[in-house]
């Protein structure tokens, strides 16, 4: 989905779960992460950057849910970029990561698919950027708590709160 | 794909709720020695954007004891409240004033935990009189485990086996009450079952085209 | 048979318990509600396998036993508890409260099935009865 992104100063988009959404700078982007992968791609020259919230990694044909899925998401975010842009950012383009995180461990022992559901959305997504040559600066991935990722699109910092109260900079 | 259940199974799923809901409330004023009900507020069938919200604002910071469900129910149970609230109910359990515990410490820790038990099995206890069983088919927890996290990333782990196949998710919440005595023991209580079950809870019921 | 001048020491001493729970909140007031029914924690276990290897080395007049545990659960403790001394007495004491769960312990060896939260005073009078039955 595609946020409302009219620049106003300062201006703090929300990107809620299996949605994305694309600013221009001052604006910076934010989201809460779990399992979820956090893609952040961006153009530092043209300020415009986007934030896509990733449930799962294949959409198996599904359409009616473009962000949920790395396959469908990352292409449909990056395509909103080049738009804003005025055209394909050939070469400009790159990404941060973040998310991926494991389930918290209850130790129920069926073993579940959902518990790798955080490395799946991460090997999906370096697959998906890969192939269209957007290089990835810098991940924070796996562990396992939650994220409170914001994005600044006029400096491309990610930075990341972690519920213990942390926060780093990637 | 869509978990939506028919009205039946909702109403279903929502009595048997109720009925783990009434045993969970039994035990938890027996181990806090004043009456304390759970209520059951809603069961949930809604987005993922809405579910992230089951607990408040998602990027609020919660106290959650988690336990998971062995047995023929998978999935989790997840008690989140404020640190005030969890420190509340230690005093309560360690026959102190309220608000004298101002951190965690192991005790208060432990208090909270073993709270999380006794509420988690309770309400199973009642549950599994509801489910189809066999021998050897006891309804347990898993261990509880106490951590801190953000509201809406606790319910993404959570959710997330249900996410893999439904576009919306079906969660049971129940509230603590313990406006009789007058004190702030402001729990939730979620039950989220994995996909297995959410068929296995409503096994017993035939699709009736006479019943909406 | 014995009679009050044969051991005096023996009569009189405290009962020594074993007490198998992760919650160090539930040890704490199972060795209180025990204190009052006379006896003696000499030892805590904080899951099934500490349970096992500190009977081995206590070798208590009884154990109480939580179910729900991490590393080791409370029947396989039981068991194994059991298979090494098959005069051994555990009580279970769990929040557990299902069918299945009091068919395992009781078969397992348990001498009885309490289930949390415990009525303080009807614990009290177990513990009481089990200390007066108990094998010197």
């Amino acid at each position: 989905m595609v946020g409302n992104a009219a620049a106003s100063e300062s201006e703090i988009v929300s990107v809620a779960i299996g949605q994305w959404a694309v600013a221009a700078a001052p604006s910076r982007l934010r989201t809460l992460l779990g399992s979820c992968v956090g893609v952040v791609v961006y153009d530092r020259k043209g300020r415009v950057g986007g934030l896509a919230h990733i449930v799962l990694p294949a959409s198996r044909g599904a359409t009616d849910h473009p962000g949920k899925y790395a396959d469908t998401a990352v292409p449909a975010l990056i395509a909103e970029i080049e738009r804003r842009l005025g055209g394909a950012a050939a070469g400009r383009l790159v990404a941060k990561l973040a998310g991926g995180a494991s389930m918290f461990p209850t130790g129920a022992p069926s073993p579940n698919a959902a518990m790798n559901i955080g490395r799946l959305n991460h090997e999906a997504v370096e697959t998906l950027l890969a192939a269209r040559r957007i290089p990835i600066l810098a991940r924070d991935l796996g562990g396992g708590g939650g994220r409170n990722l914001l994005f600044d699109v006029a400096s491309g910092i990610v930075s990341i709160r972690t519920p213990g109260g942390a926060e780093r900079v990637i | 794909m869509s978990t939506n259940l028919s009205g039946a199974r909702e109403r279903f799923l929502r009595a048997i709720f109720e009925r783990g809901a009434e045993g969970a409330s039994t035990a938890l004023s027996r181990w806090l020695g004043t009456e304390v009900r759970l209520i059951v507020s809603a069961i949930d069938q809604v987005d993922l954007v809405e579910a992230s919200e089951a607990l408040g604002p998602p990027d609020a910071l919660v106290a959650a004891c988690a336990m998971g469900l062995v047995g023929p129910l998978g999935g989790s149970i997840l008690l989140a409240f404020e640190d005030r609230a969890g420190l509340a109910l230690a005093d309560l359990l360690l026959n102190r004033p309220i608000g004298t515990a101002v951190e965690w410490g192991e005790m208060e820790e432990s208090a909270a935990r073993e709270t999380a038990n006794i509420v988690g099995c309770s309400y199973l206890n009642a549950l599994a009189a509801y489910l189809p069983s066999g021998p050897a088919d006891e309804l347990a927890p898993t261990p509880p485990n106490l951590l801190r996290e953000f509201a809406g990333s606790l319910l993404q782990f959570a959710l997330m086996e249900q996410a893999m196949e439904f576009d919306q998710v079906l969660l049971a919440r129940a509230a603590f009450d313990a406006g009789k005595a007058g004190l702030d023991l402001n729990w939730t209580l979620l039950l989220i079952p994995d996909r297995r079950s959410l068929q296995a809870l409503t096994a017993e019921l035939v699709d009736d085209p006479r019943t909406p | 048979m014995e009679t009050q001048l044969d051991d005096p020491v023996v009569e009189t001493r405290m009962k020594r318990l074993l007490v198998v729970d992760d919650a160090l909140f539930m040890r704490k007031l199972i060795a209180t509600v025990a204190a009052e029914a006379g006896w003696e924690v000499v030892g805590e276990a904080a899951d099934g396998a500490q349970g096992v290897a500190l009977y081995q080395e206590l070798r208590p007049d009884l154990v109480t036993m939580d179910l729900v545990m991490p590393n080791m659960g409370g029947i396989e403790a039981l068991r194994a508890i059991r298979a090494l001394d098959p005069e051994a007495r555990v009580v279970v004491v769990t929040a557990m409260d299902q069918k299945q769960a009091v068919a395992d312990a009781i078969q397992s060896g348990a001498l009885d099935f309490v289930v949390k939260p415990f009525d303080r005073s009807r614990m009290v009078g177990l513990l009481r009865k089990l200390a007066a039955s108990a094998v010197p």
